[in-house]
């Protein structure tokens, strides 16, 4: 017999094709999924808002639908958390902040509405840091060890897929918001090209930077959800229109002559021995797999960490403004402080970040076509999750923790390019490592494919922590 | 290049930008921002040139 545990860590893949066969129904399944987020909810905190009663009823209605043979496809009946910055009609839509703690949004995110579309069943909003704004995601632990963050600022994602309360989530990412939770937490998370998905009816953080992707326990699980959210929309001027390709088709191809760049410089500088281990270590497997590894140089990549605090502090404080002025004392202090800071820089720094973001994303171009690379391999985050109190890292330098995970997230930001974190171990204390793999402008399916090489070689994905 | 500020220079910028902050925030903000200037810094030693920025202007309707 299966049980409810079992039921809400199984694979988007695999509940999938239990419901296409009705073997499963999406009434079990997102009954189970409630029953694990009862049991564990008390302690990893993930959810803002739960939709059970709205849940329920959306599984009867795929269940019948599916009886009827009207199957939209994999995600139909499939149970997805959205982080609470993605609008849903009739539904709060926090961003975790007092300042809208009152709003709920009369429309649904593109993103919501493409999920609903292919038949998901939303489960509810779980935790941001306030506004997208940080890697802490109070009030949320991680499930690997309570003492530690979720990583942020798409914690509740990243902590709701570990603790088995949903088989796939949304987040959003601005300097790595999707892939540090994904690597503190030991899922697989993408930041898609920027223009893949839509932006329409997610909170901003930064204008230029934020990107709109899946968070899952498997790299296949993240192909499927990105399918159903990619596309050009209106209503975003970001958005690309262009075609979308299948995502899957190509997943297990394997790395055999894939030409992978290995940063010689900024990714692998002050980070965690045991991360490095890790990191190098899933290198040298893609290496065995086939693949051909070239170590590469990107010069200006020094400038990258500069470059994305003046753009996103620049950015978020001119969206914040009236709010910041209106009403400075429901910010959470830290974010107070971030956002009165970026009104003091200049309008000549945010252009000269803006510069300097041309100059870097040119250099990353040029690394890709003088190597041949189908894609860097970096780690996602210099250590593993930080304690709740723990502001900073010292691996042979002191430095915050949020600018050291941007430092190793951010240039993806700043290029657009697209950026897959996918588990590659675990510290001597048991707390996951990731590492991000790092694409073509559009080529998710590269990514994506190299993902899952690696993943099917290994088992850390199906490691499950001790609630 | 390394800006430096005083309490007074934040001062004076927060009146500039209406952003009517009491001396214990401002005291709170100056140390802050002398490190996020101090970090910022670093985008002085680029050499850009006729580089334009990453935000060009688009008269497509859509």
């Amino acid at each position: 017999m299966t049980s409810t545990t079992d039921l809400s860590y199984h694979s988007i893949r695999e509940a999938a094709g239990l419901i296409q066969a009705r073997s499963l129904s999406p009434v079990e399944l997102t009954q189970a999924c409630l029953d694990r987020i009862a049991q564990v909810e008390p302690k990893v905190q993930a959810f803002v808002t739960l939709l059970a009663e709205p849940a329920l009823a959306a599984a009867r209605q795929a269940e019948v639908a599916i009886r009827r043979d009207d199957y939209r496809g994999p995600l139909h009946g499939i149970p997805i958390a959205l982080k609470d910055l993605y609008h849903m009609q009739g539904i709060p839509t926090t961003a975790s902040s007092k300042v809208r703690a009152d709003y709920v949004p009369t429309y649904d995110a593109a993103a919501t509405e493409r999920l609903a579309d292919a038949g998901a069943i939303l489960l509810g909003k779980v935790t941001t840091h306030e506004f997208a704004y940080g890697i802490v995601s109070p009030p949320t632990r991680n499930p690997w060890d309570l003492e530690r963050i979720p990583g942020g600022s798409s914690g509740g994602s990243g902590a709701a897929l570990a603790a088995g309360e949903c088989l796939g989530a949304l987040g959003s990412d601005t300097g790595g918001s999707i892939r540090i939770p994904s690597s503190f937490c030991g899922v697989t998370g993408l930041k898609p090209t920027f223009g893949r998905t839509s932006k329409y009816g997610v909170t901003p953080l930064a204008y230029s930077l934020d990107h709109v992707g899946p968070m899952t326990r498997t790299v296949a699980d993240t192909a499927l959800m990105l399918q159903a959210i990619s596309g050009g929309d209106p209503r975003d001027r970001c958005a690309a229109d262009r075609a979308v390709p299948d995502f899957l088709v190509s997943l297990h191809d394997g790395v055999q002559g894939m030409v992978l760049g290995v940063p010689t410089n900024v990714y692998f500088d002050n980070i965690d021995p045991e991360v490095e281990r890790a990191v190098r270590q899933a290198i040298a497997l893609l290496e065995g797999e086939g693949a051909i590894v070239k170590e590469v140089m990107l010069p200006s990549l020094a400038y990258a960490l500069a470059a994305e605090f003046a753009i996103f502090m620049s950015e978020a404080s001119a969206y914040h403004q009236r709010d910041l002025r209106a009403s400075p004392d429901l910010y959470t202090p830290d974010v107070r402080l971030f956002l009165e800071l970026g009104e003091l820089l200049p309008a000549t720094t945010y252009l000269k970040a803006q510069r300097a973001r041309r100059l870097i994303k040119h250099d990353f171009w040029q690394a890709f076509e003088e190597h041949g690379l189908s894609a860097l391999l970096a780690p996602t985050t210099p250590g593993t999750a930080p304690q709740h109190d723990q502001a900073t890292y010292n691996f042979g330098a002191e430095e915050p923790t949020t600018v050291a995970c941007v430092r190793l997230c951010g240039p993806a930001n700043l290029t657009g390019l697209p950026a897959l974190s996918v588990p590659c171990g675990f510290s001597s204390t048991g707390l996951p490592i990731g590492f991000q793999i790092i694409g073509r402008p559009f080529d998710e399916a590269t990514v994506l494919r190299i993902g899952q090489t690696y993943e099917a070689a290994t088992d850390w994905a199906s490691r499950r922590p001790l609630l | 290049m390394g800006h430096q500020v005083d309490q007074e220079i934040v001062a004076n910028i927060c009146r500039m930008v209406e952003l009517g902050l009491p001396p214990e925030r401002v005291e709170l903000l100056t140390p802050h921002l002398q490190g996020i200037l101090a970090l910022l810094a670093a985008l002085d030693e680029l050499d850009l040139a006729e580089v334009e920025p990453e935000t060009v202007f688009s008269a497509e309707w859509r």
